[in-house]
Parts: structure tokens; C-alpha cells; sequence
């Protein structure tokens, strides 16, 4: 009966979390908030994080009401996601014109071939060569400095308890921590945050990327609308979007962007950024309507790239993963699209859609279990850290 | 003094960057714990050399940009009191016009030669490569751990310095979080 201790800390919350054989044990939490209308840097993000580690490490200790000996490993995220290289962007790009049956082929080979390897029908040439000229490419989240002060305490304790070390990609975190509350057993993901956008199927031993953003995340796009309006980051500022939209009444037009199974949000936001003051100035439109408009058009984005993803994979089971996941009229809408297709939809509460430690530490633990380790050499973290890098070996 | 144990790690430092805003501003130098010895690391002071006894100078493996620098006025022992010292030194290339050198050094005397090495074990592992422009340097003399970051961009080498003290300081809080009996004792010899 292993015993995982997780720290988690890749944004502004930081969380300690114990798991004991599919028992979350304790699972304590902080959320570094700053002033509306602006966002967390990763310097004061680091500090924060530096500062109350060790109270929640022994507040986490003393809820699960163990002691260093009673722990058997100690997870740590290594990694989040993560920007994609020019070759990666590129058969992102060509994915959303291919046939899904090829797109599907392709995706059990992975990771992405390189760029050079691949052939591309003449009818995904234009895109190609779009794609070619400079562009800037996403860029994936992860921030350093807050990762680098929790991987510290990890491998930190983990040297003086003299316990095995874990690094987890923090995705997987978010998978096995909704596949542990809610029972899935082999669903279609769709994980939304601040920081990725990515739907996901599990598929001879690795999490599948089959459809993702093509630059910012939706989590990502609500906080930055958040700013323009001044919402308030407390309790987080997509929470303060979706108590405003329940209030608002009019659909202002959008830009929806779904290439494929893929989505963009970066035009969405430019243009809601650049006519939020004009409208609200005029008074067509209330900031309640603005709120209103943009989740009904970002979460129809994502409803879309999901159910294609599902009827691809022949899924009959959805889960909603990542900070937004909290969301309940995202999950209202797809729920309404898994009724209309005879699948389930599941989801989890702010407890464990938020980042939290015990889904670094479920992660861990199943990983710990298949015999995972990560020498101290190896101990680093790395920014760009892709679901489908993990060779998943605790799965049939 | 206690017998001279050594444990060199060399690298190249990696200042974390991040995805969102930019690479860390640099925190400045924290003050430790006095349990940990009171070191202070400031990359601006230009206090003496910070070169460690126990190594003989000659060049450690490990990548560097450019010549490896000599420190002037090196000081064959260590350091008591964690005094740290950065100075600017001339490229050992002899074209001391074209570039500088800058260099962080810093001693962080620890209770014992366990807290050194466990010290010494993370800062090394976590030691990266950044564009080989910034050369780092470890080493454990009896229950000292010498620090030593050479670059020739300021910038980078203050980042560096910067993120690593972080993580010395974040390390030397753990242990004493977790042991907090070991910090406590006195240490022989050192007047604790």
C-alpha cells in the first residue's frame, strides 16, 4: 500500500497532496492572487510559492496523519505541456485538413514525425507553405521559476527521507487524478486551463494529443479578457467570468476559430480586447454580455473539437480536466452534446480540476506501482514536457 | 581543520526561464539562515577572491565560454563566515581589452560534511546548460561548500546567481524544516 507525497506548483497555485491506493489523504492548497487587471509573473509567482511550501508540506503531513516513514515516494511536477517546435506546429497545421482516419494513423506512431518525414497530399500544400514563413510559434506554458522552487523541496526531501523520486508530467496529473475520482475507465479528454487546451484519448500506452490550441489556452484567454474588464483574480478570474455571465444576455458576435481538431483563441481575444471599450463605451453591450459572448463562443470551440475527437475514437465517455473544467456551463454544453450521442460525461469539482498535489501524487503513485523512478540527474524541469512523452506502462 | 574531502561539480547554470513573462528577475542575493552558516552571496561586492582551497586551479571538466578566468589574488584556503566576492577579471586569452570575466563566488560553511554533500549533490544535479555562457562551479572541502558562477555576460551571470542562491536558500530551508536537531548543534570548531 504505497504512500505518494506530491508537490505541484507549475502556476500560481501550489499544493501538497498524499495518496494512499486511490485514497487522497490530504490535499492542501494555495492560490497566489494578484491585484484585477493584472496577471502572475513567474518571479513573485516563485517567491510566493518559496514561502508557504514547507507549511503545507507539514500541513499536508499532518492532515493525512503520517510521518516521513510512512511515505513510499516522492512525486514532483516535472513538467507542463509544452510550446511546439516548428515541425510540430506545422503537422498540427496539417492535421486540421487531413482526413481524420490519416491524422488517427499518424497518431499512433508518436511522437510527431519530423517535419522532413512527412508527405503531404497537394491539397494541404497552401497550408504548408503558409506555415513556412516566419510566424510566431506558440509558445507552451510552464513557468520556470515557480518549478524550479517546488522540484527543489522535492528532491530536497526526497534525499533526506532517502525516498524514490517522481517526475510528473503534470497533464498525466490532471488525467489520473479524473480517472481516479470519477471512475472513467477510458474516456475522451478534454483538459482546459490556463495554461493548455488539449483533447486527449488514450491509445497503446500514451495519452494522444488529438486536437490542442494552435497558440494560447482558454484558460489563458478568459484570465486576459478578465484584465481588460478589471474582473477581480479572486478566487480566480475565470470563476468571476462565469458568475457575470450567468448575468449577461445579449451574444455579441465572435470569431470562432476551429481548424479541424484544432483551436485558435489568440484572434478571439485580440478582437474582444479591441471592441470590449468601443461596445461598453456605447452601450451595446454590458461587460455581463461580453462575459456571456465569449464563453458561449470558446466553449462551442471546444465542444466541437471534442465530439469529433469522440466519434473518431468511437468514445462513449468524456472527461473534463484542468481549472476551466470547474466551469459549469461548459460542462452543461457538453454534457448536452454526450445526451445527443449517447455517452457520459464526467467531471471532478474545484478540489481537483484546480491544480492540486494529489494529482501529482496519483500520478505518481500509479507510476511508482509500474516502476517508475527518476534518478536525481534527471531531476530537472523542463518547460516543454508533452502528454504523449510519457510511455504510460501502468495502462493495458 | 577536517580532512579535506572534495567534490567537484562543474556545469553550466541555467537561468529558469518561463513561458509567460519572460525570463526570472533577479531576486538578489538572500541572506541564510545562521544555521547554515550566515552566508551571504552578493554579486556586486568586490571583496577579495572567492577561490576555494583544495582545488589546485587547474581546470575542472565541464563546458565554459571562452578561457577559463583567473581570479586575482586566489586564496589557497577557504573561507570563514561565508564571505562572498565578485570581481571582474581579465580573460585568460590575454586580450583583456575585448572581454571580461565576471565572476559570483561564495563558501557555505554547513554543520557537517552530510549537509554539504546533500547540498552540493542537488545544486549539481540541477545544474544545466544555458547557451554554455554561464560556468558553474561546486566543490565540497570538509563540511564547506564552495560556489563559483564565471560569465561574461552580467546579465546572465546575475540571473544565474541569483536562481541559485534561491534554490541554496530553498535547499538550506528544507533541511531545516525537515531536521531541524541538526541545526541546532554546535559545530566544532567554528565557533557556532
Amino acid at each position: 500500500m504505497p504512500a505518494v507525497l506530491g508537490f505541484e506548483g507549475s502556476a500560481n497555485k501550489i499544493g501538497v497532496g498524499v495518496v494512499r491506493d486511490g485514497a487522497v489523504l490530504a490535499n492542501p492548497r494555495r492560490t497566489y492572487v494578484t491585484p484585477p487587471g493584472t496577471g502572475f509573473l513567474p518571479g513573485d509567482t516563485a517567491r510566493h510559492h518559496r514561502a508557504v511550501i514547507l507549511d503545507l508540506l507539514q500541513e499536508a503531513l499532518t492532515e493525512a496523519g503520517l510521518t516521513s516513514q510512512d511515505i513510499d515516494c516522492i512525486a514532483y511536477t516535472k513538467g507542463i505541456a509544452g510550446r511546439l517546435t516548428i515541425e510540430e506546429h506545422t503537422w498540427s497545421l496539417a492535421r486540421s485538413e487531413w482526413p481524420a482516419a490519416l491524422c488517427y494513423h499518424h497518431y499512433t506512431t508518436t511522437p510527431a514525425p519530423p517535419f522532413t518525414s512527412l508527405t503531404f497530399p497537394s491539397s494541404v500544400f497552401p497550408s504548408v507553405c503558409r506555415i513556412l514563413t516566419p510566424i510566431s510559434i506558440p509558445l507552451g506554458p510552464g513557468m520556470g521559476a515557480p518549478l524550479v522552487s517546488v522540484a527543489v523541496v522535492a528532491r530536497t526531501v526526497a534525499q533526506l527521507w532517502n525516498k524514490p523520486l517522481l517526475g510528473v508530467n503534470h497533464c498525466i496529473g490532471h488525467i489520473e487524478m479524473g480517472r481516479l475520482i470519477t471512475g472513467a475507465t477510458s474516456p475522451t479528454v478534454l483538459y482546459v486551463s490556463g495554461g493548455n487546451t488539449q483533447v486527449i484519448a488514450y491509445s497503446e500506452h500514451r495519452y494522444r494529443i488529438f486536437g490542442e490550441t494552435i497558440d494560447i489556452a482558454v484558460g489563458n484567454c478568459l484570465d486576459r479578457f478578465a484584465r481588460v474588464l478589471k474582473i477581480s483574480n479572486d478566487p480566480s478570474p475565470g470563476y468571476n467570468i462565469e458568475q457575470m455571465a450567468k448575468r449577461g444576455k445579449k451574444l455579441v458576435e465572435l470569431p470562432y476559430t476551429v481548424k479541424g481538431m484544432d483551436v485558435s483563441f489568440s484572434g478571439i481575444l485580440s478582437f474582444i480586447e479591441d471592441v470590449a471599450q468601443r461596445m461598453l463605451a456605447t452601450g451595446e453591450c454590458t461587460p455581463e454580455d461580453l462575459c456571456f459572448s465569449l464563453q458561449e463562443t470558446v466553449f462551442a470551440m471546444l465542444v466541437e473539437i471534442t465530439e469529433r475527437a469522440m466519434a473518431h475514437c468511437g468514445s462513449q465517455e468524456a472527461l473534463i480536466v484542468g481549472g476551466v473544467g470547474c466551469n459549469l456551463r461548459l460542462q452543461e454544453m457538453m454534457e448536452t452534446m454526450c445526451q445527443e450521442r449517447g455517452a457520459r460525461l464526467f467531471a471532478t469539482d474545484e478540489r481537483f480540476c484546480i491544480d492540486n498535489g494529489a494529482m501529482i501524487a496519483q500520478a505518481g503513485w500509479e507510476m511508482f506501482r509500474a516502476g517508475h523512478r527518476t534518478p536525481l540527474s534527471d531531476s530537472g524541469i523542463t518547460q516543454r514536457f508533452r502528454t504523449d512523452e510519457v510511455e504510460v506502462t501502468w495502462r493495458d | 581543520m577536517a580532512a579535506a574531502s572534495e567534490r567537484v561539480g562543474v556545469g553550466a547554470m541555467q537561468a529558469p526561464g518561463d513561458g509567460a513573462g519572460g525570463a526570472d528577475g533577479a531576486d538578489g542575493a538572500q541572506i541564510l539562515d545562521d544555521g547554515a552558516g550566515g552566508a551571504t552571496g552578493s554579486a556586486g561586492s568586490s571583496s577579495g577572491p572567492g577561490n576555494p582551497g583544495g582545488r589546485d586551479g587547474t581546470a575542472t571538466s565541464g563546458t565554459v565560454a571562452g578561457e577559463a578566468p583567473q581570479v586575482e589574488g586566489a586564496s589557497p584556503a577557504p573561507r570563514q563566515g561565508g564571505e562572498a566576492s565578485a570581481s571582474a577579471s581579465a580573460s585568460a586569452s590575454g586580450d583583456a581589452s575585448e572581454k571580461q570575466v565576471l565572476e559570483f563566488a561564495l563558501t557555505v560553511p554547513f554543520l557537517c560534511y552530510v549537509d554539504a554533500e546533500l547540498t552540493y549533490q542537488y545544486l549539481t544535479s540541477s545544474a544545466e546548460c544555458y547557451h554554455e555562457a554561464v560556468h558553474t562551479e561546486l566543490t565540497v572541502i570538509g563540511s564547506d561548500l564552495f560556489i563559483r558562477l564565471t560569465a561574461e555576460d552580467p546579465v546572465l551571470l546575475q540571473i544565474s546567481t541569483a536562481s541559485l542562491l534561491n534554490q541554496l536558500s530553498m535547499v538550506v530551508q528544507t533541511m531545516q524544516h525537515l531536521v531541524p536537531a541538526i541545526f541546532s548543534r554546535p559545530r566544532p570548531g567554528k565557533g557556532g
